[in-house]
């Protein structure tokens, strides 16, 4: 490797100002645009390649269902490169414009300045957090999918030392009259699980959009039977996913940032458009 | 009026409003009187509004399906009623006229196309759902409006005495809002899929996609204004390319086959 001397210092600067400069982001968000663009008209009718992405994670799906239909899946290769570029962007950018604010911010007389400009910094930091949030989602979860358990019958899920047990389900079915497509079926399951290590116990309700959180692994509810008054099958079971996934904190984290300085931003906007008062 | 309402489609409510906001479009292109044409698109506003209550009342507390154009053009119309008195002030007649012909285009889209005959699901009953259908109907409004903002400013550039209306400027605030918008609709949109699904991103449905890149392109935009590393015509014109890109990915995954709406009205 070529030691930094003075001449190749001024290359060094000159690259990091490109990698963060505000043209560079233009490009690769248009560049971004025309891809995701294309990517509807390749999901359109053909998710079924996609949605396995959920379960066995990035790089096994790249190297098996995005590799054996790469006419479909060329836009999601394009995609990971475009956005790992915006992300480097938007961190040098970020970090170089920061740190000039924050040298600056003694000799600012003005705190409104200072704390829109921080806004908009909060939310790209945001952005970036969620975007990691994101990758280690996809790279470092552990799913275990599609879990069937019937009433009062324990069951081990494979590589932990999870037992889940079905301790009572509540299928109210629907007689109204307004939802008339609905009459005669479930629409609000619910479902006593009980999770256990063995050191430990939880009794939780789950239900759709109410996982339950057990020692670092999530439980969600997939699908459920009976789901009729007059069902062919009388079967009672649900079918579940168990999730550990360590992502999930980055990007809600990332989301209260971004949304945290979007809050700022539209404060200090709205008001450095009202009109000024004139004293008398 | 509710025995009415009560024997009547949605599809027959929003035909009602199609015709209507054609013959306001009629009533202002012809010139006529200011009143009527704006009580006459109140009218067609309010069957609008009625229709979306129809499908809200048969889905709740499940989302409604495919209600995004038919919601569309009740937020545009709601737009041109509350700005309707002082656009006639100036340049207003134009915007008037250009807001009123594309809800009457996307209201064709609509008739044409129909889309809403998809039931709700069970994993949309939360109010996740809720907050990602109507922020993300309200953004693609409020950018649509920022792109024939834009437009004007094309239009009037090279008048010497040009109004703060038909500035570049004026664009500025809907394209904020609208993009603050979207911004909530994709969060309130990846919190509902992780509850749901247990996963960032859900494939089931590629119109997610089409709302990241109408993301993407605003906030190229904002780039663009907050630099000023284009002039303004040139940000005029990548803002309007930006409302065709809104009514591309507003219009497609909303659209269904081809079929005349008379069957559904009679």
């Amino acid at each position: 490797m070529e030691p930094i001397t003075r001449k190749n210092s001024g290359k060094l600067v000159w690259l990091w100002r490109s990698l963060g400069s505000v043209r560079l982001a233009v490009v690769l968000l248009i560049l971004l645009v025309i891809d995701l663009s294309l990517a509807y008209f390749s999901i359109n009718g053909r998710s079924i390649i996609f949605e396995p992405m959920n379960q066995v994670g990035i790089w096994p799906w790249l190297n098996t269902y995005a590799m054996a239909n790469l006419r479909y899946t060329a836009w999601f290769f394009i995609f990971l490169v475009l956005l790992s570029a915006l992300v480097l962007n938007t961190l040098v950018c970020t970090t170089d414009r920061l740190w000039k604010l924050l040298r600056q911010r003694k000799e600012q007389k003005s705190n409104k300045r200072f704390f829109f400009a921080l806004s908009t910094h909060t939310m790209h930091l945001g952005m970036v957090v969620i975007l990691i949030g994101y990758l280690i989602s996809y790279t470092m979860s552990q799913v275990y999918p599609s879990l069937t358990l019937i009433p009062q019958k324990e069951t081990i899920v494979a590589g932990t030392n999870l037992r889940v047990k079905l301790t009572s389900m509540t299928l109210p079915i629907y007689e109204g009259k307004r939802l008339e497509t609905f009459t005669g079926m479930v629409i609000s399951p619910s479902v006593q699980l009980r999770v256990a290590t063995p050191a430990t116990e939880r009794t939780a309700s789950l239900g759709f959009n109410n996982p339950v959180y057990f020692q670092g692994y999530t439980f969600f509810l997939q699908r459920f039977s009976p789901t009729k008054n007059a069902n062919m099958s009388n079967a009672h079971y649900i079918v579940i996913d168990v999730r550990r996934d360590p992502g999930v904190l980055f990007y809600f984290v990332g989301i209260s940032f971004f949304l945290g300085g979007l809050l700022c931003y539209v404060i200090f906007w709205i008001r450095s458009r009202q009109p000024r008062r004139v004293p008398s | 009026m509710v025995p009415f309402l009560a024997a009547v489609t949605s599809g027959q409510l929003l035909f009602l409003a199609q015709l209507i906001y054609a013959l306001s479009l009629g009533l202002a292109l012809l010139k006529q009187n200011n009143a009527l044409t704006f009580w006459v698109m109140t009218l067609g506003a309010v069957l609008n509004g009625f229709a979306l209550a129809w499908h809200y009342w048969h889905s709740w507390p499940m989302m409604p399906m495919y209600i995004g154009l038919p919601a569309l053009l009740f937020c545009l119309a709601v737009i041109w009623l509350i700005g309707f008195h002082q656009r006639l002030a100036d340049s207003g007649r134009i915007e008037n006229l250009i807001i009123q012909g594309l809800i009457v285009f996307l209201g064709l889209i609509t008739l044409l196309f129909p889309k809403d005959f998809y039931l709700p699901f069970l994993r949309s009953a939360t109010i996740w759902s809720h907050i990602f259908l109507i922020t993300g109907i309200m953004a693609k409004a409020l950018l649509l409006m920022a792109a024939i903002k834009a437009l004007l400013f094309l239009i009037y550039r090279h008048n010497k005495k040009i109004t703060s209306r038909q500035g570049l400027a004026s664009a500025m605030p809907w394209a904020i809002s609208g993009f603050v918008c979207l911004t909530l609709s994709m969060f309130s949109g990846e919190v509902w899929s992780y509850l749901g699904w247990g996963t960032p991103v859900v494939w089931h449905d590629p119109a997610i996609t089409t709302v990241m890149a109408i993301w993407f392109y605003w906030i190229a935009l904002l780039h663009l204004h907050y630099t000023r590393s284009w002039n303004e015509a040139q940000r005029a014109i990548f803002m309007m390319i930006g409302g065709l890109l809104v009514i591309l990915f507003a219009c497609h995954p909303d659209m269904g086959p081809f079929r005349l709406p008379f069957k559904e009205l009679f």
